[in-house]
């Protein structure tokens, strides 16, 4: 099940100047991480601070072969991904895989979050983004 | 089951829809990553119109294995069988 929206992620080469611009609508930084899967270092922002806070994701690559880098080299920065937090990852995979979703983790990835497991997911042209199912080891929504 | 030809024939369809590439620059230069427009998001898209078309589920591993035109028919061919 679906517990809601956790956060959406933007492809940025520099994250420092992308954080000002948050900074100055008057978010904040929280939690950092790297997601060595996937190449990319992410700084989460936020308005409360509140663990079930929808947040804003920087993500920058940290390698030639980020996962972010041929976004970035095409199109420049900008959101390429709307994160959903589930209760069962593995369940909310197999139900996407079975509706045609394009899947792009054979198997859940680490997060860049403490206790995150993540699987990505192709949404179709109509849509143009991605969505990163999200299960943590303590849910940050209701159930 | 689908014969060889009509799978290129669908794939290439695809191909000059989402890479917004006529046939015969595909048909002449069939190395998929050789052309400007390829890029992930684009890749994600053919691969989705593909298991559309056919009713395969590939792999993303083995999709991004095929480097051709060909190549990339073969590999729905095997997911139709």
């Amino acid at each position: 099940m679906i517990l809601g929206i956790d956060h959406v992620g933007v492809a940025v080469k520099d994250p420092e100047a992308a954080g000002k611009l948050l900074t100055a609508l008057g978010m904040s930084q929280g939690e950092t991480g790297t997601a060595d899967e996937y190449g990319v270092a992410c700084e989460f922002w936020g308005l409360s601070g509140k663990p079930e806070e929808v947040s804003v994701e920087l993500v920058s690559p940290t390698r030639e072969d980020s996962s972010v880098q041929s976004q970035l080299a095409k199109k420049g920065p900008g959101a390429y991904h709307i994160a959903l937090e589930v209760d069962d990852l593995a369940a909310e995979m197999t139900r996407l895989r079975s509706q045609g979703f394009v899947q792009l983790d054979a198997e859940p990835c680490a997060g860049a979050r403490e206790g995150m497991q993540v699987a990505f997911f192709y949404l179709g042209r109509a849509a143009g983004f991605l969505i990163e199912l999200v299960q943590y080891s303590t849910p940050r929504r209701a159930q | 089951m689908a014969d060889t030809q009509s799978v290129t024939d669908g794939v290439l369809d695809i191909l000059e829809d989402v890479l917004e590439i006529p046939r015969a620059d595909l048909e002449a230069h069939p190395t998929l990553r050789d052309h400007e427009n390829w890029d992930s998001m684009g890749a994600l898209e053919i691969l989705s119109q593909v298991e559309g078309r056919f009713g395969v589920q590939l792999d993303l591993r083995e999709f991004n294995a095929a480097k051709t035109v060909d190549e990339l028919a073969s590999a729905v061919s095997a997911g139709i069988k």
